[in-house]
C-alpha cells in the first residue's frame, strides 16, 4: 500500500482533491435545492399540461421501441421543461399584463402542440418504423421460418436419401452375401440331393420300398367300399396328400372313368385310410403321392 | 429314367428340382362290405309329428338293401337335427362314413314338413338339403323317397324303396284254398288286394307305366289272361283260348303281349298279341314246350324257356317271321324262366343244380358268365327292381311260400316274410311314369 | 305237427283205398256201367249193364263216374315223365270205354305236376300229361270231340308238402267227366 502510493502520488492527490470539491458541491447543491425543487416534480394543472399527459399516456402505450420511447421520454421531458419553464414565466408575469399570460400560454399552447405535434409525429414514426421494424422482423421472421423449413427439408432429405443409399448399399451387400450364400447352400444341397437320390434309388428298389408299398396297399384296399359299378376296366387315380405321421390331409380324385359312386368310394377310401402307415426308411416318405385304382377281379 | 433324371438335374440345378419318380400304390381290390352311415333319429315339432319315425323306416329301407350298415340308436352319442350341429370327429370316431339329420314339423293337421341333410362324415361335405311337404298319409312315401335320395346320391344307383311290388298271396289248404292278387310297397307294407278267387291265380306282370296289371286266373278252371286297371279295378279279358293261355308279358311300348297258348294237341307254344287289333302272331313252332317269354328292351326280341333240346333251356328269337332261335344257356339240364334286367345288362332265371332250384343270373354285354346267387332248394319266380340293383323271389322256408330278395351282384340276401299265407310269383312294378 | 299227422292219415287213407298199385285189379264197380273192352260198339247204343238207361243223360252220367273213387280217375306219373305207366293202362282203358259207350259224354283231363321247378314250366308239364292221357284215349276210339285237356301245372295240389311223398301225388291227370 505504501508502494503503491508512492508510485502514484500525483494521481493520489489529485483524485482526493477532486472527490473533496465533488462532495462541497453536492452538499452546497444539496441546501440550495432544498428550497427550490419541489415544483418541478409537480405536473402543472393547465391544459396544455393535460394534453401533455394524454400525449404522455399514448406515448407510453406506444410500441416498446427504444427509439420512441426514447423520443416520448424527450418529448415528455421538453414538454415538462416546456411546461415548467411557461408556469415559472407565467408566475413571474402574472402580475404583468394578461396578454404575457395569454402570449404566454398561447406560446405554452403552440409550444405544447408543436411538442404533440412533434410527439405525433414521432410517435407516427415511431409507430411507422415500429411497424415497418414489426414487418421487418415478421419477414425476416417468415425468411427465417422459410429457410429453416428448407433447411430441414433439405436436411431430411439428404439425410433420408443417405439413409436410403445407405439401405440400398446394404441391401446389395446382403443380396450378395445371400446369393453367394444361397450359391453355396445350393451347391451343398445338390451334392445332399444326389447323395441321396443315389442312397433313396438303393431304396427305392429295396426290400423295405416293397414293405412299404405293400403296406400302403394293403391299408388303402381295406379301406375301400367298393361300389358293384366298380367293376374290372375301371381306371382311376387319387392324388393324395400327408403329413409325415401319415394323417391324410387332402385327398382328391384327379383321374377317373368310374361313376359317381365309385369316384365318391375312393376318394372316400383314402380318408377311411388315415393315418397312413409310416415308412420304414424316411427317405421313402412321399408327401404327395396317388393310388392308383384299378380291380383285377 | 435315371439317366434323364441326371441330365434334368444338370439343366435344372438352379431349381433343384426333386427328380424321383412318382409314388404311385396300386389297389386292385376293395371290400364289398356295406357302407356305414347314421341316421340320426329326427326332431319332431310335437307329438303328432312324433308319432312317425321318419328315420326308422329311411334306416329299414337302407339296412335292407345290404349296402348300407346303418348305426344303431343307443350307440350315437350325441343326436344332432341340423348340419350345423354336428360334430364330425365324434362321428368319425365311431368309425361313421355318412350321417343324416333331419327334423318333422306338423304345420296342420293335414300338412307336415320333413327337413334332412346328407353329409359325408369323411370330408364333411354336405350332400343333400331338402325339405318335403306331405299330408300324414304320405309320410310313408315321403321317407322311402329320402331313402332313394340318399341311396342314390351315395352309390350312384337310383333308389327303388318308394316303388310297388305285387304277389300271389295263397291262404288256407287244398281243397279250400283262396287265392289273392296284393300290391305292396316294396317293404312289403300298405298290401292292398287286387283281385281273388277260389281259383289258382298266376303269372302277374306290371304294365310298362305301371296302370295295370296282367294275370292268369283259372277261375273257371280254365286258363285266362285278364289286364285289370289297377286305380279303378276294371278288368278286361284278353286271351281265352281252348286250352292253355299263360305268361303274359308287356312289350315296351305297353302295346303288345306275349303269351303262351296250346294248340289242339297241346303244344305249348309263344304268340303275340296286339292289345289294340286283337291280331295274334305266332312266335314259336315247335313239339316241345315253348313259355314263359320276356321281351327285349328294344322290343324286337323274345326271351324264352324251351325245352327242344330235352330239358328246359333259355333262347332268344327276334319276332320277325322267320327269325331263328338262339340257345342262351348251355350250363346244366334245367334253366327256365328268364327276366332281363331294366337295362338289359343281365338277365335272371332259375337253373336247378345239385337237386335244388335256385336263382341265377348271365352276363348278357360280356361273355354270358353265370352267377348263381342262392343257395336253393326251391328258388324261382326272380323279378328284378326297376333300378337292377336287387332282384325279388319266391323261396320255401321252413314248408312256407316267402319272397325273398338278393342283391343282383348275389352279396346281399334278405328275406320278406308274409304275415300268414303262402307267397309266391312276386313283380316289382317299374318306376312311376312321370 | 297237425298237418303232419293230416298228411299221414290221408296217404294212409288213399293208400287203404287204393290198395297196393301194384295189386291192382280191374274190378268194375256195378255203378259205373261200361262195356266189356273189344265190343265192337261202333254205333255204341247198347249196353248190356244196368246202368244203360243213364245213357241218355251225360250229366247223370258224369256225376256217377266223377264219384269214383280216386284210383279209377287219377293217373300218376314218375318226375319229368308224361309216359303212362302201366299200372294205369286201365284206368285210360275203362275211360275209353266211358267215352265210346257215351258220345255225349265228355271227359277233361286235367294235368298237374309237384311243386319243384318253375311254374309256367311246370303248366307245360302238366299239359304235356294230359295230352299223354288224350292221345292214349284217342288210340282207343275216343272221339276228339269228347276230349278236352288242360293244366294247372303246380298250382293245385292235391297234398301239400316239400318232399317226395308230397310230390309223388302231385304228378298226375286226374279225369273229370262231364256233359
Amino acid at each position: 500500500m505504501a508502494g503503491f502510493l508512492r508510485e502514484h502520488s500525483w494521481a493520489v492527490v489529485f483524485s482526493v482533491l477532486l472527490h473533496g470539491l465533488l462532495a462541497a458541491a453536492l452538499l452546497y447543491g444539496a441546501l440550495i435545492s432544498v428550497r427550490h425543487t419541489p415544483l418541478s416534480n409537480q405536473p402543472l394543472p393547465i391544459d396544455a399540461v393535460v394534453v401533455d399527459s394524454q400525449v404522455l399516456q399514448a406515448a407510453q402505450r406506444a410500441v416498446t421501441d427504444e427509439d420512441a420511447a426514447r423520443a416520448q421520454a424527450a418529448a415528455e421531458q421538453q414538454a415538462a421543461a416546456a411546461a415548467a419553464q411557461a408556469e415559472t414565466e407565467a408566475k413571474e408575469a402574472e402580475q404583468a399584463t394578461r396578454a404575457a399570460d395569454e402570449a404566454a400560454r398561447a406560446a405554452a399552447d403552440a409550444k405544447a402542440q408543436a411538442a404533440e405535434r412533434l410527439a405525433s409525429e414521432e410517435k407516427a414514426v415511431a409507430e411507422e418504423r415500429a411497424a415497418e421494424a414489426a414487418h421487418a422482423a415478421d419477414v425476416k421472421r417468415a425468411a427465417d421460418a422459410k429457410r429453416a423449413q428448407e433447411a430441414k427439408r433439405e436436411a431430411d432429405a439428404k439425410a433420408a436419401e443417405d439413409a436410403k443409399r445407405a439401405a440400398e448399399a446394404r441391401q446389395a451387400e446382403d443380396a450378395k452375401r445371400a446369393a453367394d450364400q444361397a450359391k453355396l447352400e445350393r451347391e451343398a444341397e445338390l451334392r445332399r440331393q444326389m447323395a441321396a437320390e443315389e442312397r433313396a434309388n438303393a431304396v427305392q428298389s429295396s426290400p423295405l420300398r416293397d414293405q412299404y408299398m405293400a403296406r400302403l396297399q394293403s391299408r388303402i384296399q381295406n379301406a375301400w367300399i367298393r361300389p358293384p359299378s366298380a367293376r374290372v376296366g375301371l381306371d382311376c387315380l387319387v392324388e393324395v396328400t400327408q403329413s409325415p405321421d401319415g394323417e391324410v390331409l387332402d385327398a382328391h380324385v384327379t383321374q377317373c372313368n368310374g361313376d359317381a359312386a365309385t369316384s365318391e368310394s375312393i376318394k372316400n377310401a383314402a380318408y377311411r385310410a388315415s393315418p397312413l402307415p409310416t415308412p420304414p426308411d424316411p427317405a421313402l416318405f412321399a408327401r404327395t403321392f396317388a393310388f392308383h385304382f384299378h380291380p383285377d377281379q | 429314367m435315371k439317366k434323364h433324371c441326371t441330365l434334368a438335374l444338370l439343366a435344372l440345378t438352379l431349381w433343384g428340382v426333386n427328380c424321383r419318380a412318382e409314388f404311385v400304390v396300386e389297389v386292385t381290390r376293395g371290400q364289398t362290405q356295406a357302407i356305414p352311415i347314421a341316421i340320426v333319429p329326427f326332431s319332431s315339432s310335437d307329438v303328432s309329428a312324433a308319432s312317425f319315425d321318419v328315420a326308422q323306416m329311411i334306416n329299414d329301407d337302407l339296412a335292407r338293401s345290404g349296402r348300407f350298415k346303418t348305426m344303431d340308436v343307443k350307440d350315437m352319442i350325441e343326436q344332432p337335427h341340423a348340419g350345423a350341429d354336428i360334430a364330425f370327429d365324434d362321428w368319425r370316431r365311431l368309425n361313421d362314413d355318412y350321417i343324416v339329420v333331419g327334423s318333422l314339423q306338423m304345420v296342420s293337421a293335414d300338412h307336415y314338413i320333413i327337413t334332412y341333410e346328407l353329409y359325408n362324415v369323411l370330408t364333411r361335405q354336405r350332400l343333400l338339403g331338402f325339405q318335403i311337404n306331405a299330408n300324414r298319409p304320405g309320410l310313408r312315401l315321403a321317407s322311402h323317397q329320402i331313402a332313394d335320395a340318399v341311396f342314390e346320391k351315395i352309390l350312384g344307383i337310383r333308389g327303388a324303396f318308394s316303388t310297388r311290388i305285387a304277389y300271389i298271396s295263397a291262404l288256407g289248404h287244398v281243397p279250400n284254398k283262396t287265392y289273392e292278387l296284393v300290391i305292396a310297397d316294396a317293404d312289403g307294407e300298405n298290401p292292398r288286394v287286387v283281385t281273388q278267387s277260389k281259383e289258382p291265380l298266376m303269372s302277374p306282370a306290371w304294365s310298362p307305366d305301371g296302370s295295370k296289371l296282367a294275370y292268369v286266373s283259372f277261375e273257371d278252371r280254365l286258363s285266362t289272361i285278364y289286364v285289370q286297371n289297377i286305380k279303378s279295378g276294371e278288368r278286361q279279358r284278353v286271351s281265352a283260348h281252348a286250352g292253355v293261355n299263360q305268361a303274359p308279358a308287356w312289350s315296351p311300348d305297353g302295346r303288345k303281349l306275349a303269351l303262351t297258348l296250346s294248340s289242339r294237341d297241346g303244344n305249348l307254344d309263344v304268340y303275340i298279341l296286339d292289345l289294340d287289333t286283337q291280331a295274334l302272331t305266332r312266335i314259336t313252332d315247335d313239339p316241345g314246350i315253348d313259355t314263359e317269354p320276356q321281351w327285349s328292351k328294344d322290343g324286337l326280341s323274345l326271351y324264352f324257356t324251351s325245352d327242344r333240346a330235352g330239358g328246359p333251356q333259355i333262347y332268344k328269337i327276334g319276332v320277325k317271321p322267320g327269325d331263328k332261335p338262339r340257345r342262351l344257356t348251355f350250363q346244366g339240364s334245367y334253366n327256365a324262366r328268364p327276366r332281363i334286367s331294366p337295362d338289359e345288362s343281365q338277365m335272371s332265371f332259375v337253373t336247378q343244380e345239385e337237386g335244388g332250384y335256385r336263382i341265377a343270373t348271365m352276363d348278357l354285354r360280356g361273355h354270358g358268365d353265370v352267377q348263381v346267387l342262392t343257395k336253393g332248394p326251391a328258388d324261382v319266380s326272380p323279378s328284378y327292381a326297376p333300378n337292377g340293383a336287387v332282384i325279388i323271389y319266391a323261396a320255401r322256408d321252413h314248408g312256407r311260400g316267402v319272397l325273398a330278395l338278393v342283391s343282383a351282384d348275389g352279396h346281399v340276401q334278405q328275406r320278406l316274410v308274409a304275415s300268414e299265407g303262402e307267397l309266391q310269383e312276386p313283380a316289382w312294378a317299374p318306376f312311376p311314369a312321370n | 305237427m297237425m298237418r303232419t299227422l293230416s298228411i299221414a292219415l290221408l296217404l294212409v287213407g288213399t293208400v287203404m283205398l287204393a290198395g297196393c298199385p301194384k295189386k291192382h285189379n280191374v274190378n268194375e264197380p256195378p255203378v259205373a256201367g261200361t262195356q266189356v273192352p273189344g265190343d265192337s260198339s261202333a254205333s255204341g247204343s247198347e249196353s248190356p249193364s244196368t246202368s244203360a238207361s243213364a245213357l241218355g243223360d251225360a250229366a247223370a252220367v258224369a256225376r256217377s263216374l266223377n264219384a269214383a273213387p280216386l284210383s279209377k280217375k287219377i293217373i300218376y306219373f314218375d318226375f319229368d315223365k308224361s309216359e303212362i305207366k302201366q299200372e294205369y293202362a286201365d284206368i285210360v282203358t275203362s275211360a275209353a270205354r266211358n267215352l265210346t259207350s257215351n258220345p255225349s259224354l265228355k271227359l277233361k283231363l286235367e294235368g298237374n305236376t309237384d311243386n319243384r321247378g318253375t311254374r309256367e314250366y311246370n303248366i307245360g308239364l302238366g299239359e304235356r300229361r294230359a295230352q299223354a292221357v288224350r292221345r292214349a284215349l284217342l288210340l282207343q276210339g275216343v272221339a276228339e270231340s269228347q276230349l278236352s285237356t288242360t293244366s294247372f301245372g303246380s298250382e293245385r295240389p292235391a297234398v301239400e308238402g316239400d318232399d317226395e311223398s308230397a310230390w309223388s301225388q302231385n304228378r298226375r291227370v286226374e279225369l273229370v267227366y262231364g256233359p
